[in-house]
């Protein structure tokens, strides 16, 4: 009985010492952070500060953005490089950069889907969340192509497709170079004769896969 | 596992209650020791007949990898023999083009492609001689008469000696591949006995080419004629050698008849003992792996020949007549089995290409032979099998002669987990069929590979697009930006202009009020 006790009160101790180290680490992470911040500011209001404590600080704040970069950079190559801004910024990139510096979530993508949100997750460690479908479905690839009889040739689309896929000039027929077409949609709302239809992708022979067997 | 292990596993495991035979021909080091006189297989003739030519000649406008080419000719046009109609094919016979079209062609997709299609002209005489001869073989002769190679995968022989040319490591064996990997399959050992002699005088006009410094025939111990009358010319051509030549660089050697030995990683691995990792080649290697009907060919077009027709061997279980023929390139299917007395029992069977193990039934007869195409397989139709699930006998891991491991192979290949599948080696399978046929559960795994290797390849190329679309997002954003930059700096001189304008008035205004002033 008596050595049983002596258990119980063992093991709160350790429970109390840990709590109390617990709370004490705490505030250290904030101020921490508080500090990252503030070298932020320092670097930039005054790139040449003479403060020693805050160059210090400035070059592990220097490695830690060159360390963010490469996480942007592995995240963007995991992107599906639709360009297509359907999750609000501008292109795979943008958003890449969006999730890392502003902690957006990783369902933003339709093109990429549930396979790609896993991905996400897999590779930073978070949760896997169900696609965000405000921001759209997930479709079969497409592609682009111009009716080339009702094309004005007013260069709109040139301007809006992300990738450059699309030649022409200004009153002359436009066409698409299907193999750089990304799929992505932003050429369809510039168009003011509608003269663009999305198509499913055909798949060449060479690209022709097996199926699955039963 | 040492081979008695292995051979009283084999055992062991054929008398599973769901076990197809009662003993399992599984060869020690892989592979399948096949009998090769299958019903259907009649001895092998020494004369090879010709094939009637037909009305019409198809050619596919596709390369070996499928690529779609563009035709060089027009409709309407008439063409000889050997001219040229698009990159790597030629007209085998004399005619008008009537269409160039879609068209079945011989693939597991049975899609239709673009073709040349020739309405053969009988009445013009058709003199397959259609280039000056050489003297010595040269690489561009084996491109102009379109040589690529029979064995199977008809990768142009020209672009193959210049491959092995342009590698690191010196070319020093050729490997004439003699053996035959289906057992059906006889067209080369037919070559090899209607001629051994002109085979043995292309192989050294094929290592002169090449600058091989030996040679090794490889062929199955089995064919007994044909290595006995090519050892004979052998023998011949050596002793016609003056005496103080070298001792003879070209070796026979006879390779146990076990499928699929005539794979070139197989071949080259049971020949010389080195094994091919994933994606190396035998050039790699310093071997030339050349088909012997390639290298035949290949002699055949420096004497002015262009390759025009190849053999091909009509047999199967449900074949009336199993015959060797030699058969214009471009001829239907239809045609073949019409002419070798074939076409009425292949209405109740199945008509495969490529042999009963490794190649594909045909839904549609009229689709033109090939380079590669080697076998036309007459198969009874067979019953669906009911697929049951792995009991992890390890069969197909003894019989891959590629020593992967099958039953892991499919179980990621099922689950769509590629990238282990390819760390477990899905990219060296050579698709032989070996381990379809010991699975005591009918698993189809061959077809599971072959879905998975494409769906491997799928995205890898995928990856690539995407990362063409990422540089050329890039450039876009970063000619986004510098135009912005450049209308701000043509804003800002227009404004510094105008300023500077605004002086020049004002300037002109004070000189005229001064000069008022003055008056």
């Amino acid at each position: 009985m008596g050595a049983l006790f002596t258990l119980v009160g063992v093991l709160l101790g350790i429970g109390l010492v840990g709590y109390a180290l617990s709370r004490l680490a705490e505030p250290a992470a904030k101020q921490a952070v508080s500090v990252n911040l503030k070298t932020d500011v320092n670097e930039l209001d005054a790139p040449e500060s003479n403060n020693a404590a805050a160059a210090s600080a400035a070059s592990i704040d220097a490695v830690s953005s060159q360390k963010d970069a490469e996480l942007i950079e592995n995240l963007n190559r995991r992107l599906p490089q639709t360009q297509c801004a359907q999750c609000g910024y501008p292109g795979c990139r943008p958003y890449a950069t969006a999730i890392i510096n502003d902690g957006v979530p990783i369902n933003q993508c339709p093109p990429g889907g549930d396979a790609l949100i896993e991905e996400l997750a897999d590779f930073l460690g978070v949760e896997a969340i169900p696609l965000d479908t405000d921001k759209g479905e997930t479709k079969p690839a497409q592609l682009a192509l111009i009716i080339e009889p009702d094309c004005i040739g007013c260069a709109l689309c040139i301007a809006a497709c992300p990738v450059d896929a699309i030649v022409g000039a200004s009153k002359y027929m436009h066409t698409v170079i299907a193999s750089q077409c990304t799929g992505c949609e932003l050429c369809l709302p510039p168009c003011p004769v509608d003269c663009i239809e999305l198509r499913p992708v055909p798949v060449p022979l060479h690209r022709w896969q097996w199926p699955k067997p039963a | 596992m040492n081979n008695t292990l292995k051979l009283f596993i084999s055992r062991l495991t054929s008398k599973l209650p769901r076990g197809k035979q009662a003993l399992l021909p599984i060869a020690p080091d892989g592979g399948l020791a096949l009998a090769r006189n299958k019903p259907g297989l009649l001895p092998v003739a020494v004369h090879i007949p010709e094939l009637a030519l037909p009305d019409q000649l198809v050619f596919p406008l596709t390369d070996y990898a499928k690529q779609i080419m563009c035709a060089e000719v027009e409709v309407g046009a008439s063409v000889k023999t050997g001219d040229r109609l698009a990159k790597g094919i030629i007209a085998t016979a004399s005619g008008t083009i009537s269409a160039i079209e879609s068209r079945a062609i011989i693939h597991p997709s049975h899609r239709n492609v673009p073709c040349i299609v020739i309405d053969v002209d009988h009445t013009v005489s058709d003199d397959p001689k259609t280039l000056p001869p050489l003297s010595v073989p040269t690489v561009e002769r084996l491109e102009q008469a379109c040589i690529s190679g029979l064995g199977g995968a008809g990768f142009s022989t020209a672009h193959k000696l210049r491959i092995a040319k342009n590698t690191p490591t010196p070319i020093h064996t050729l490997l004439v591949n003699a053996v035959e990997c289906e057992p059906l399959i006889s067209c080369d050992e037919a070559l090899i006995r209607s001629d051994a002699t002109a085979i043995v005088t292309a192989i050294v006009s094929m290592m002169q080419l090449t600058g091989c410094a030996q040679c090794i025939v490889a062929i199955e111990e089995d064919k007994l004629d044909a290595a006995a009358e090519l050892s004979q010319a052998l023998l011949n051509y050596q002793t016609a050698l003056p005496v103080n030549s070298n001792d003879s660089p070209i070796t026979l050697m006879p390779v146990s008849a076990i499928y699929p030995s005539g794979a070139e990683k197989v071949l080259v691995q049971r020949v010389t003992g080195l094994a091919l990792e994933s994606g190396e080649r035998a050039v790699d290697r310093g071997i030339v792996c050349l088909n012997v009907a390639t290298i035949f060919s290949a002699w055949k077009a420096a004497s002015g020949y262009p390759l025009l027709s190849r053999i091909i061997t009509v047999a199967g279980r449900n074949a009336k007549q199993a015959v060797n023929v030699r058969v214009r390139i471009g001829t239907a299917v239809a045609h073949v089995l019409e002419h070798t007395n074939n076409l009425a029992a292949s209405t109740t069977a199945r008509v495969r290409v490529g042999g009963p193990l490794s190649g594909f039934d045909l839904l549609d007869t009229s689709v033109p032979i090939t380079a590669t195409t080697n076998c036309i397989a007459i198969e009874p139709i067979a019953t669906p099998t009911k697929t049951g699930a792995c009991i992890r006998c390890s069969q197909c891991s003894d019989v891959c002669p590629v020593n992967l491991v099958p039953q892991q192979l499919h179980w990621y290949a099922t689950a769509d987990d590629l990238n282990s599948a390819m760390r477990f080696g899905l990219d060296s399978c050579i698709e032989c069929g070996c381990c379809d046929v010991v699975c005591p559960s009918s698993i189809p795994l061959t077809a599971t590979f072959r879905y998975a290797r494409t769906g491997w390849r799928e995205q890898q190329q995928q990856h690539v697009d995407a990362e063409l679309a990422r540089t050329r997002f890039e450039s876009h954003e970063s000619r986004v930006v510098l135009r912005e930059q450049e209308a701000t700096r043509i804003r800002e001189h227009k404004k510094t202009q105008l300023a500077s304008a605004d002086n020049a008035i004002g300037d002109a205004l004070a000189r005229a009020r001064a000069r008022k002033n003055k008056r």
